[in-house]
């Protein structure tokens, strides 16, 4: 079922689509870290449940915790997949980020409405070199638009384009991790 | 401590601002756990009532100290563009809101202020609630003065042009005046109704939690000779029913009281580009928003509402939504529109909307689908447990409208997009609108779970300044063609959209 826009000065078919935007994948080392990352809380939490039921501690068989622990071990090591299904698109008017194994989503912020960007590494993600790139909007609390897993100096470079290209007025500052685009 | 010349204190008054605002703190947004303080008080003060006094006495020594010093801390001034405050007894607080990053204005004069002259300004910048700054206790000559500068440097923001003269002193005209009975018809189908029964439960809840023993027995038998004195005609099973009307009666009530007294002699005015509304008995407030500040409109709808055909119209600034509060969360509000005052509003802001003749596009039948799941899973366990227990079967019954309203439900999804316009429909018994420009979108989310990818449907999800909304289950090319057409609009736009 087409759909039909009541707007009769444009094509719609001739817009430029999200579905032919040159997608882009992540680096390689972010599904490793993915997985490591989802292992480290996994491995931890159910020797720590399995302890707590076995001492007596808690009120729950041993049997059902490692039960629960062994189901748990599926979306851990889905994490894998799932991070190597992420993909971006940088466009000229707008950035594009890709995910879900199952449940996907496509999300885009077009760059004139990017208020704020900043980028961060936690400790794992500096062990891997990695750096996770945040847009954000105007009036909400949470960034619009989250990139993790890209290789830091890309990220820093995709930082400083994004904040230039937001306004072309604005002069290159040294990085400082955040930035905020005047409008 | 040495201030500098420039910087003001409010009136004195404004301790009781400040005392109603520690109060408000108190209490929170429910008022349950304070009136159970209260009831345990009541209940321990009859064993040492000097305790008690002394503890009640020091509680207020301690607020009115607490008032006294926050006013004798808020200082601000107008300096360079900005209106700076700093107030904060123990973390002091220093805030610059520049007056072109203004948002929204308030000016409320409430009943202590009013004889004096004095009123309350509220101030609120783009971006989260906390960036909110009240003066109370100013002239109201100052405050107007301010509101008048905060309007118009937003202007001169946008219109620096030389033949922008006449957003100096714009002429004002009504555009919408409330009578008695529309506030009426506002109080009894509006969200505060619920309102009125969260306090109701809560009283309830913290009364029957701080009785003890005996005052229960003493509640029971006062309910058993209740029952005994009405009529013998009376039939028993009638109690319970009429016990709910009545709580439902003296909730309306509440909220027919509460619109009144919030909304009398409530007049929009246009002036220019910029609305005011000007209404309440107690609080005077006069709320003003800027015509291109508005990001998106709302038409709400309860079934009510819908028995009245009237709309509740609320204008959305950008800024964190919260649509359960009362007055909608700060946004503007036009209480009770019938059909034509709503055409003629929605052409106001909307010029050019084509209002009566939208043709609003359906989405897919398989929206009642994850519903009619649920409403079988819990028909399934609601049998299973009437079959297991000894309930009566004719609780089932009450399951028995849900399919035909999530039937409804479905019926009123729909969207549309007329030029710049995009207009969202939704609802169950009442219909709700939503319209917002095309080019005030911030971010946009086409998502779609496993089924809907397998049926070729997707759901787009539309960010604002002022909020988020969901077009559920329409197909995969709708979603991306409205995501490509609202993209090419929001990124050829040069129009402000902050």
């Amino acid at each position: 079922m087409p759909p039909s826009f009541s707007n009769a000065d444009l094509d719609s078919g001739q817009l430029p689509s999200i579905e032919q935007a040159h997608w882009q994948t992540l680096a390689p080392s972010y599904a490793r870290m993915a997985l490591l990352s989802g292992l480290g809380f996994w491995l931890p939490a159910g020797i720590g449940g399995l302890a707590l039921s076995a001492l007596g501690l808690i009120p729950v068989t041993t049997m059902l915790v490692a039960t629960a622990w062994l189901l748990l071990l599926i979306p851990t090591l889905l994490s894998y997949p799932a991070a190597r299904v992420k993909r971006y698109a940088i466009r000229e008017q707008d950035v594009l980020f890709h995910e879900g194994l199952l449940w996907k989503s496509t999300t885009v912020i077009p760059r004139n409405r990017i208020q704020h960007i900043q980028t961060e590494n936690g400790p794992l993600e500096r062990w891997f070199g990695l750096v996770t790139l945040k847009c954000y909007g105007a009036g909400g609390q949470q960034a619009d638009l989250v990139i993790p897993g890209l290789e830091e100096p890309l990220g820093q470079r995709l930082r400083q384009y994004l904040l230039n290209q937001a306004d072309d007025r604005d002069e290159p500052e040294p990085d400082e991790g955040n930035d905020d685009v005047p409008q | 401590m040495m201030y500098r010349s420039d910087w003001h204190r409010v009136s004195p008054l404004a301790i009781i601002h400040h005392g109603l605002v520690f109060l408000r703190q108190l209490v929170g947004s429910n008022p349950g756990p304070l009136l159970g303080l209260i009831a345990g008080t009541f209940a321990f003060a009859r064993e040492s009532p000097l305790m008690i006094a002394t503890t009640v006495l020091t509680l207020v020594i301690l607020g009115v100290a607490m008032a006294v010093m926050s006013w004798l801390r808020f200082l601000y001034r107008v300096h360079d563009g900005a209106i700076q405050v700093q107030q904060g007894v123990f973390t002091r607080h220093k805030l610059t809101l520049a007056f072109e990053r203004i948002q929204n204005v308030r000016l409320e004069r409430p009943i202590y202020l009013r004889p004096f002259g004095l009123a309350r300004l509220t101030i609120e910048s783009a971006g989260s609630a906390s960036e909110e700054v009240h003066l109370p206790g100013i002239a109201l000559a100052e405050a107007q003065r301010l509101r008048d500068r905060a309007l118009d440097e937003g202007d001169a923001q946008y219109n620096s042009g030389p033949e922008d003269t006449a957003s100096t002193s714009p002429a004002s005209h009504v555009l919408l005046g409330r009578r008695p009975c529309d506030l009426i018809i506002y109080g009894i189908s509006s969200p505060a109704i619920l309102w009125g029964g969260a306090i109701a439960a809560s009283i309830m809840g913290a009364l029957t939690r701080n009785m003890d023993d005996s005052d229960s027995q003493q509640a029971e038998k006062t309910m058993d000779a209740a029952i005994e004195a009405m009529p013998a005609w009376f039939p028993e099973s009638l109690v319970l029913p009429l016990a709910l009307l009545l709580l439902l009666i003296v909730m309306a009530i509440a909220s027919v009281v509460m619109a009144l007294v919030r909304y009398q002699g409530y007049q929009l005015f246009r002036e220019g580009e910029r609305y005011r509304i000007t209404s309440g008995l107690l609080t005077q407030r006069e709320q003003g928003i800027r015509h291109q500040r508005i990001q998106h409109l709302h038409l709400a709808q309860s079934f009510i509402a819908r028995l009245f055909c009237r709309h509740h119209l609320s204008c959305h600034p950008i800024g964190p939504s919260l649509p359960d509060q009362p007055d909608a969360g700060g946004a503007l509000l036009a209480p009770s529109l019938n059909a034509a005052e709503q055409t003629r509003i929605i052409q106001t802001l909307y010029p050019g909307l084509d209002w009566q003749g939208l043709r609003f596009q359906p989405v897919s039948a398989r929206f009642m689908l994850p519903r009619l799941v649920l409403w079988a899973t819990l028909t399934v366990a609601a049998a299973l447990w009437v079959f297991t227990s000894d309930m009566p079967a004719w609780i089932l019954s009450a399951l028995l409208p849900a399919p035909p309203l999530i039937g409804l439900n479905w019926c009123r999804q729909g969207w549309c997009l007329q030029g710049e316009r995009v207009i969202l429909r939704g609802g169950l018994i009442g219909c709700h609108y939503t319209i917002f420009d095309a080019y005030r979108v911030q971010t946009l989310r086409l998502f779609q779970n496993p089924l809907q990818r397998r049926a070729g449907l997707a759901n787009l999800g539309i960010r604002l300044g002022s909020g988020g909304f969901r077009i559920p289950f329409i197909p995969w090319r709708s979603g991306t063609g409205l995501m490509d057409q609202l993209l090419w609009r929001v990124e050829t736009s040069r129009a402000p959209w902050l």
